[in-house]
């Protein structure tokens, strides 16, 4: 990959790696820590990443850093509390984008993440397995309990539609 | 049958358990009523069997190849485009039939994602690189190879600079280089500072015009090799004479250097060749290397490492008067700053480390001591 070509790759990937970072994390600082270390990452090993696959190999860097960043600080855990705390004061919600974000946040880990590079980067199974190092079989499973998961949670009554 | 008071619960309990005929039913019946002490007893066993409960089992649990659970995940992998077209067609005309398919669809698809694109990263300016060229490592092998290279180059353009210098210097050559038509005044000159005679310029002009023969056949292109050695330039050839003359007439000039004075005036006398070629001892005044090149005509003259004072200084006249010597002071051109720092330091080795060479055997460069 030459510099061209990684500085294309930043304007094409940047915001798709951030909003996929920041979805997760929910925190803009640590988002754009896990973007920049990411992208540092890329460069430094920009002879041995092919230019078309740069965009796979930005989301791998990102998803272990992610995860890195995650058991380290625990904070991902410590907001999901409050917002359950918030959302318990609240009576039956209409807004079905909301909905949904509060349904994602009851997903584990893994499972947001899968069902974020489905639903976000329109990854393949296969792909998604190479991003996240589980096999197909494992990412097949994860995300039909994740879309069960968020099924219910939308019709559940509180969350009528 | 017969029912007594002794037989009477074998009979009940056929009783509770239907398992008598309908005339043994009325037996048991008809002794009850003639022994109304027995009836509770009856009643207690009828009490302890079991009644059947009407109890519905939820099929739809044991049901999930077939139905809820398959569609559902038929209905999901759709949603994440990873089924094939034919199962896709099929999905979609069972969508069109059944309104529950249809509804789960329109549910499941809620649970769909949208990229918020109004979240853009910052920073981006900051992620841009730009190569600031690679610097490859210099190891200490690669560091000593060029410091050799670079002393050698340095060596050899100051060599060549001076040996430039030197034959700069020198009219004699720059005038032989002109050809053919120099050689006439290249020879006047070289004749004129040999002595303040007039009698030899008017010989050696009466030479050159009088004798046709006397041209040169071609310029003298180097006048010195790449070490500043000596040797004797190449002189024009000269048809049916032998002409030798010195590189260096300015040197001529003196005639102190170790030559009688009886040779130097002879010079200027005519008819003086035969007496100096023959007061000359040619072992002296001439090595046989130039003496060669003098005598054979047509023939370029060839190197001589002369190092009689007397050559070195003194332009001879042969008994042939237009045969002219050429010799080059070579003392001058080897005695170079350089070279002479590189003779202090050969002797100082020398010196130092005891070394004695020419007595040993030599192979190669390498010199083994005999002894």
């Amino acid at each position: 990959m030459t510099e061209r070509e990684y500085n294309q790759c930043v304007n094409l990937y940047a915001d798709n790696v951030y909003r996929f970072i920041l979805k997760n994390l929910r925190h803009e600082e640590d988002a754009k820590d896990v973007v920049q270390g990411a992208f540092e990452k890329l460069w430094i090993n920009r002879d041995t990443v092919d230019n078309d696959r740069c965009k796979s190999y930005l989301f791998t860097v990102a998803y272990n850093q992610m995860i890195d960043h995650i058991r380290k600080n625990k904070r991902v855990s410590l907001r999901e509390e409050f917002n359950e705390e918030a959302r318990g004061s609240v009576g039956p919600k209409h807004d079905t984008k909301r909905i949904l974000e509060e349904a994602l946040s009851k997903l584990g880990e893994t499972q947001r993440s899968l069902v974020m590079l489905k639903d976000y980067e329109g990854y393949s199974y296969e792909e998604i397995g190479r991003i996240t190092g589980l096999n197909e079989s494992q990412v097949k499973v994860y995300l039909h309990r994740a879309r069960l998961q968020l099924r219910a949670y939308i019709v559940s009554p509180e969350n009528v539609i | 049958m017969n029912i007594n008071r002794n037989n009477y619960e074998e009979f009940f309990l056929l009783y509770v358990d239907n398992e008598l005929s309908a005339a043994g039913r009325k037996a048991v019946e008809l002794f009850v009523q003639e022994n109304p002490d027995l009836q509770a007893e009856l009643l207690t066993l009828q009490e302890a069997t079991l009644t059947p409960v009407s109890f519905v089992f939820d099929k739809s649990t044991l049901l999930k190849a077939g139905s809820t659970a398959d569609l559902q995940e038929k209905l999901i992998l759709l949603g994440d485009r990873e089924l094939d077209k034919n199962t896709i067609a099929e999905l979609h005309q069972l969508m069109n039939a059944d309104a529950a398919a249809a509804d789960e669809w329109h549910l499941l698809q809620q649970t769909r994602l949208v990229p918020d694109l109004s979240v853009v990263f910052p920073g981006k300016q900051s992620l841009y690189r730009q190569e600031t060229g690679r610097v490859a490592g210099m190891k200490w092998w690669r560091i000593a190879a060029a410091a050799v290279l670079l002393g050698f180059g340095l060596w050899g353009g100051i060599s060549m600079y001076n040996n430039s210098m030197a034959t700069s210097t020198d009219p004699a050559a720059v005038a032989r280089t002109k050809g053919a038509g120099d050689k006439q005044a290249g020879t006047q000159t070289s004749i004129a500072q040999n002595n303040d005679s007039d009698q030899v310029d008017d010989r050696t002009n009466a030479g050159a015009q009088t004798n046709p023969s006397l041209a040169v056949t071609g310029p003298v292109t180097n006048s010195s090799d790449k070490n500043g050695k000596n040797k004797v330039i190449p002189a024009p050839a000269v048809k049916d004479n032998n002409l030798v003359a010195t590189t260096q007439p300015v040197t001529v000039e003196k005639p102190t250097n170790n030559l009688p004075k009886s040779y130097l005036d002879n010079i200027n006398k005519k008819n003086s060749n035969e007496i100096a070629a023959t007061s000359v001892p040619p072992a002296e005044s001439i090595n046989s290397g130039t003496l060669i090149a003098a005598a054979k005509p047509n023939e370029k003259p060839n190197l001589v490492n002369n190092n009689d004072p007397v050559t070195n200084t003194y332009a001879m006249h042969t008994g042939n008067p237009e045969n002219v010597t050429y010799v080059q002071d070579e003392e001058k051109s080897k005695r170079t700053k350089l070279g002479s720092l590189l003779r202090k330091v050969k002797r100082v080795v020398e010196r130092t480390a005891n070394i004695k060479t020419g007595e040993g055997l030599q192979i190669a460069g390498f010199e083994i001591a005999a002894k």
